[in-house]
């Protein structure tokens, strides 16, 4: 008898047992700020790792409900003040000033689209389309005093903390933005 | 510009008949945010990478994911830029095509729907693009 006629996958042997199908892994975010600049590193995460062939689970909790919205997502805006880190092109002193932070959105949006990144909207819609699950957290739905027809279509129904750490109890990769 | 007789050409045709069925494909409109928001293919996604994509930039499309079970359709207006879109999406791993003729094209195909009628059988007959 030679080797290769010799099945290890005989009837009955311990090799029978159908393989399991290899785990994907696994990214849990969660989005905690509502600003233009802070909408973008989990959902840029989010799609990267969607690419990768992950599963991702985003909880938009508190003031990151806004990415979610159907109308303040639209209105997603970022401030020169307090915010040294931005660069603008302005002393500091007269980022309070009325306008500054119109202009600093726009300026962003800019520097985004300069470098091929999609905007929030788009970014959503790929998330949704790719299987990104995007989970609106109950409390803060609550809190906020929000209902479910406020969100962005492909949103998942509201989700609870704990629903969202037993997923993310599972993850390879958690973060929290 | 993508021809019907290209391999990696999408026929309007063949693209109106399988979302009518509500087939497996995504439809990636590549062109700029004010030309999408005139008009556009019922749930197509969008990024805005005319530009880019215009310019020869490798990286037009690095960003953002498209679901990677199903083919992509990239759309333009005319059939050219959808050509390097799926050029691009092809080097990512995405089964990509590219809509021949483009939203020109879309907006000139034609369908047909049978309504009952008592006594009678009617044909309507519609543009895709127009509705």
């Amino acid at each position: 008898m030679s080797v290769a006629s010799v099945s290890s996958n005989a009837p009955g042997s311990a090799d029978s047992r159908p393989t399991p199908p290899p785990r994907v892994t696994r990214l849990a975010i969660i989005a905690s700020k509502g600003t233009l600049d802070w909408a973008y590193p989990p959902l840029m995460l989010a799609t990267q790792a969607a690419k990768k062939g992950w599963e991702v689970g985003g909880f938009f909790t508190f003031y990151g409900l806004n990415i979610i919205h159907r109308r303040r997502g639209r209105r997603l805006r970022v401030t020169p003040l307090a915010n040294p880190a931005l660069p603008m092109p302005v002393p500091s002193l007269l980022a309070a000033l009325p306008g500054m932070t119109a202009m600093a959105t726009s300026m962003l949006k800019r520097k985004f689209r300069g470098r091929r990144v999609p905007t929030i909207d788009e970014l959503l819609e790929q998330a949704i389309a790719s299987g990104v699950k995007l989970y609106p957290c109950g409390m803060t739905i609550d809190v906020f005093g929000y209902g479910t027809e406020d969100f962005i279509p492909g949103v998942q129904p509201r989700h609870g903390s704990s629903d969202f750490l037993d997923f993310a109890k599972d993850a390879e990769v958690t973060l929290f933005v | 510009m993508t021809t019907p007789s290209d391999p990696a050409a999408f026929d309007v045709e063949r693209l109106r008949a399988l979302l009518e069925r509500g087939g497996d494909v995504t439809v990636l409109d590549v062109r700029p945010t004010v030309e999408r928001e005139e008009w556009s293919i019922p749930g197509s996604l969008h990024q805005d990478a005319y530009q880019a994509l215009r310019a020869g930039d490798p990286d037009a499309l690095a960003y953002g994911a498209l679901p990677r079970d199903k083919p992509v359709v990239a759309v333009c207006a005319m059939g050219r830029t959808s050509t390097i879109a799926t050029r691009l999406l092809r080097e990512c791993g995405y089964d990509a095509y590219s809509l021949a003729g483009g939203m020109k094209a879309w907006s000139l195909a034609w369908n047909t729907a049978e309504l009952a009628e008592p006594g009678a059988s009617l044909i309507q007959v519609r543009r895709t693009g127009k509705g």
